[in-house]
């Protein structure tokens, strides 16, 4: 595009090497370091940053759809639990 | 519908899981039912994800703490008991898928590029468009085949570790992740199908 720098093989290093690690940096497993890495990549890159921000919506929505039944269904899980014998080893 | 705590971190000065297993295992039918108080609703709500019906999503669960019940001489103790509990759930969950559940057409784990969901910011069209996509989320992880769903549903809705998740799957932290990786790419691609830019 008019206006841009020509892509160099560092930008080309650094956006192979984040990619990799987008799904890392949602799950929180890169240090500080890392994390910073992937943050300065993704600010200006248009593929990586549109990504990350939807891996993080997407993750964030995800962890909204684990709900438990309204009722228990432990009492029922216990009766059929005393038609047994014991353990068996 | 209520949200849920963890598992395997029992409310303070509570018995441990792994000291009632203990009891269990010496054939103490109480400290098991006391497990059993402590771990059905989440574990059938995380089989719920891979049943046909809520109905049999607590056959299901019952199922698996019957399993659980029988074999308790096995657990050694080497892992969390909730791991050890969940992984004989997910098992039963992939029996019942295997056996031929209805199931919807699965989607694609192929990796494309994604796109972003609308912005909330963006005024009353797209904060309807938000309130749909709980539904279309749900519609597409359950689209998911069974190897890529529960990796999904053990970490990113039920919110496990990448450790406990993929004990819980018998996998390799490097596998599990694959897995759970292009998951969610699916799920995105599912989603942006919906959500076209």
């Amino acid at each position: 595009m008019p206006g841009q720098r020509p892509v160099t093989v560092r930008d080309r290093i650094e956006h192979r090497w984040a990619r990799r690690r987008l799904n890392d940096y949602v799950d929180g497993g890169l240090t500080a370091r890392q994390r910073s890495r992937v943050e300065r990549h993704a600010g200006i890159c248009p593929e990586c940053g549109p990504l990350l921000r939807a891996l993080v919506e997407l993750v964030r929505a995800l962890s909204q759809l684990g709900v438990l039944p309204e009722r228990s269904v432990a009492p029922a899980v216990i009766t059929r639990l005393r038609g047994e014998h014991g353990p068996h080893h | 519908m209520h949200r849920r705590g963890e598992p395997g971190l029992e409310a303070p000065g509570a018995t441990p899981d792994e000291q009632l297993a203990e009891r269990a295992r010496d054939g103490d039918r109480s400290a098991f039912e006391e497990l059993v108080r402590r771990h059905a609703d989440r574990l059938y709500a995380v089989i719920l994800r891979f049943t046909a019906s809520a109905d049999e999503a607590e056959e299901a669960t019952q199922e698996a703490f019957l399993r659980a019940w029988r074999s308790i001489g096995g657990f050694e103790g080497r892992s969390q008991f909730f791991t050890w509990l969940y992984r004989i759930g997910i098992n039963e969950a992939k029996r019942r898928v295997q056996r031929g559940s209805v199931e919807p057409p699965t989607a694609s784990v192929e990796q494309e590029p994604l796109q972003e969901l609308p912005d909330s910011s963006e005024g009353p069209q797209a904060r309807a468009e938000l309130n749909d996509l709980r539904g279309e989320l749900q519609a597409a992880v359950r689209a998911l085949p069974f190897k890529y769903r529960a990796p999904l549903i053990l970490r990113d809705v039920e919110g496990l570790s990448t450790a406990q998740a993929a004990e819980i799957m018998g996998l390799r932290e490097a596998a599990f992740k694959s897995r759970l990786h292009r998951a969610r790419l699916a799920v995105r691609r599912a989603l942006d199908e919906h959500y076209p830019a």
